[in-house]
């Protein structure tokens, strides 16, 4: 058993209740029917609110499928009792950190939390903890290959999306394809995963 | 739980990383029969000093226990700590 947490406490929002979830892993079948297929239905949210999420156009089941042979590639999502997907990882082990390029990193190439749970698309989100989870999975991997918790991404440059990094103690590092490259060093993420209650 | 999370904001640009260490195989044609087996290939392959102290070591004739017995050497050798959780 790989020593990596396999359940999550997410917050309803509704009540503040703590709900059970479970990571799973992101197969193409999963992708394609419950994310790609209902994530973005009966939202109750504009055509025009809906076209300015960075990720409205995200083919999932594709993206999986594709590289459904790649073993650095590990693609990951959290599971509700109810059978629903409330957010979806696809991350790499093998990338290079892009502050010190001798190191190497984990790459998050893309991370979604389901737009039933985004307060600035819908009047009454369901779970709060869903991204943050999945970030804190990426992180605890590259802890457990020895990668010492580094971790980059490239964030879209909307201030609410690159402080919610900041405030997890990502740096910004650089900018690539207009995203903005930014990276979880190891004395930041060893922070965040002390605070978590890991002890390491 | 300690603290309240807050709602994230999607990121990445559903793309590959373009810098990809160029030092480590793909894995593509390794065969694996369990997470277990997948982690433990990963691990010998992002660390080479390793694969040099392990190299004897083939993952289809270990039973489970055995797994977690190299598993463990392997994370002392890396000074990993065992993954626990206090209470929050």
């Amino acid at each position: 058993m790989i020593p990596l947490p396999t359940e999550i406490d997410l917050v309803r929002a509704a009540d503040d209740h703590i709900v059970q979830a479970r990571f799973v892993r992101l197969t193409r079948s999963v992708a394609k029917t419950k994310i790609d297929a209902t994530w973005w239905e009966d939202l109750g949210a504009s055509t025009e609110m809906r076209k300015k999420e960075n990720d409205n156009s995200w083919h999932w089941a594709k993206r999986v499928g594709e590289l459904r042979n790649a073993r650095w590639h590990e693609p990951l999502a959290i599971e509700t009792p109810d059978g629903n997907i409330q957010g979806a990882i696809l991350y790499w082990l093998n990338a290079r950190s892009f502050v010190e390029s001798d190191r190497g990193a984990v790459y998050v190439e893309a991370l979604a939390s389901a737009p039933r749970n985004r307060p600035w698309l819908v009047s009454s989100p369901l779970y709060r903890g869903v991204g943050e989870g999945l970030l804190l999975r990426a992180t605890l991997h590259s802890y457990v290959v020895g990668l010492e918790g580094r971790v980059s991404l490239l964030s879209f440059q909307d201030e609410a999306t690159v402080s919610f990094y900041k405030k997890r103690g990502y740096e910004i590092v650089g900018e690539e394809q207009g995203l903005v490259q930014m990276e979880l060093l190891p004395t930041k993420a060893f922070e965040w995963l002390k605070d978590e209650g890991y002890d390491i | 739980m300690t603290k309240m999370p807050d709602f994230a904001p999607p990121a990445g640009g559903m793309r590959p990383p373009r810098n990809v260490r160029t030092d480590l195989d793909d894995l593509s044609a390794v065969r694996v029969k369990s997470e277990l087996d997948l982690h433990i290939v990963r691990v010998l392959e992002l660390h080479p000093k390793l694969k040099v102290r392990f190299r004897n070591y083939d993952l289809a004739s270990l039973d489970h226990d055995t797994k977690m017995i190299l598993l463990h050497d392997i994370n002392a050798v890396l000074g990993l700590k065992t993954l626990r959780r206090r209470d929050t």
